[in-house]
């Protein structure tokens, strides 16, 4: 019996560390990090509206989004979940509207749309990001921290 | 009843309550009430010469035109040919709560630069004609158009600006008959709708002179002519364009980092331009919304 209990507790222990190292991301310092780190060309905002009307979701359980004036298709979007189904609901959400804008800015700006083809949408753990800048170093500095 | 008579009666008041105050409390007790009630009444002399001063200071600030509803059955008084006019700012947002805002990336800027509590239609590239047609708008979790959209949402007003996406158009007429279907489309859905147009902005001399189509004397022949549809199908006309242009009738190079699109400054000064300038319709005889 004394075995099995001791058993049983290092299992516990060891799935707790595994926890501790699986820890989500804070998406508060993962922002200020990487916000000091982009560069844009536009002066972006940090949106303070409903996200379903920029992206369609509206299950997120915290966003930092910043959006620019429209002279260029620049912003960034910093996305949290409750659990990996919601995640990739919103990775794919996200996919779609990088695709229509690419579509909506072939037409009407064409240099924009080539800035949208380097987009950068990244996911882990329950943290989708979205870029869309013309720095080089943007993918550099974003994986250094996803 | 004559001023004379009102005069004399409250001097006869007056003169009783002296003495009776005198008579059962005695003068020095009349004296302490006399001098607490010359510093109340000087208090209220000088909160109503501040008041008399900010009147006259806002004398020609009318407040916002109240005019019938077209519904009403009722002749309107109201002249559609001419922009609305200035008048008192409003004190908050509340106005612009059940207003759509119908437009293409520069109303989206607007929209992400101000934080304005409304509803936005908005996308890139929109013109009169996808405004019908394209899926923009997330409704219940599928994209419709705008029109679409609008007979699923609850408003009361509309702001559009659009036009800036077909200054590359051949026909003038075109774009005017187009935006005109556009306020007979929203009309239909919503009779009761209070509809502004608001002028196009200008661009920056530098986009005038070097961009394909985007030129600023078609802007203001669009403009002319939006002027003219608001007075045929007396809706109100906002000309927010006359206020950002510099003297040369452009945008200010610092207004727009592509001469287009509205820095926040800008888009907060876009922003005021529609507290300062709108419009209370009477919905029944008498009842004034403001």
């Amino acid at each position: 019996m004394k075995k099995i209990l001791t058993m049983l507790l290092c299992f516990l222990c060891m799935t707790g560390c595994k926890a501790e190292n699986n820890s989500n991301i804070d998406i508060q310092k993962l922002n200020e990090e990487l916000s000091h780190k982009i560069v844009f060309e536009d002066e972006l905002t940090l949106y303070e509206g409903n996200i379903k009307n920029l992206y369609g979701i509206d299950f997120a359980k915290s966003s930092i989004v910043y959006v620019g004036s429209g002279a260029t298709a620049e912003e960034f979007a910093l996305l949290e979940f409750e659990n990996t189904e919601e995640t990739e609901k919103a990775y794919n959400l996200l996919n779609e509207y990088i695709e229509q804008r690419k579509e909506s800015y072939q037409t009407y700006n064409p240099e924009e749309a080539k800035r949208l083809e380097q987009a950068i949408l990244k996911k882990k753990d329950k943290i989708v990001l979205l870029c869309v800048s013309n720095d080089e170093n943007a993918l550099k500095i974003i994986n250094e921290y996803l | 009843m004559k001023m004379f008579e009102i005069l004399n009666i409250f001097f006869k008041l007056f003169f009783t309550l002296v003495y009776l105050t005198i008579r059962e409390q005695g003068v020095k007790v009349f004296f302490m009430k006399l001098k607490k009630s010359i510093v109340i009444i000087g208090i209220l002399l000088i909160a109503g010469i501040i008041s008399g001063f900010v009147v006259f200071k806002n004398r020609n600030m009318l407040p916002a035109a109240v005019v019938d509803s077209p519904n009403d059955g009722e002749k309107i008084e109201y002249d559609y040919s001419k922009s609305v006019s200035e008048c008192v700012a409003m004190e908050d947002e509340i106005y612009f709560k059940d207003a759509v805002f119908v437009g293409d990336s520069r109303t989206e800027g607007f929209m992400n630069l101000t934080h304005l509590d409304a509803t936005f239609y908005t996308h890139i590239g929109l013109t009169v004609d996808t405004f019908f047609t394209d899926p923009i708008v997330y409704i219940s979790g599928e994209k419709v158009s705008i029109k679409e959209a609008l007979k699923k949402t609850t408003f009361k007003k509309v702001y559009i600006m659009l036009g800036i996406n077909e200054t590359g158009w051949q026909y003038s007429e075109l774009f005017k008959r187009k935006y005109g279907e556009i306020i007979d489309t929203i009309r239909k859905i919503n009779p009761n709708v209070l509809i502004y147009i608001e002028s196009i902005l200008p661009v920056s001399q530098e986009i005038s002179e070097t961009h394909s189509y985007i030129k600023q004397e078609k802007i203001n022949e669009y403009n002319t002519l939006l002027q003219d549809l608001a007075r045929e199908k007396e809706v109100y006309y906002i000309d927010i364009a006359s206020s950002m242009k510099n003297e040369e009738g452009f945008l200010p190079t610092d207004a727009a980092i592509d001469g287009i699109h509205l820095n926040k400054e800008y888009a907060l000064k876009w922003l005021q331009y529609l507290k300062n300038h709108y419009i209370v319709e009477n919905t029944q005889k008498g009842d004034n919304e403001q």
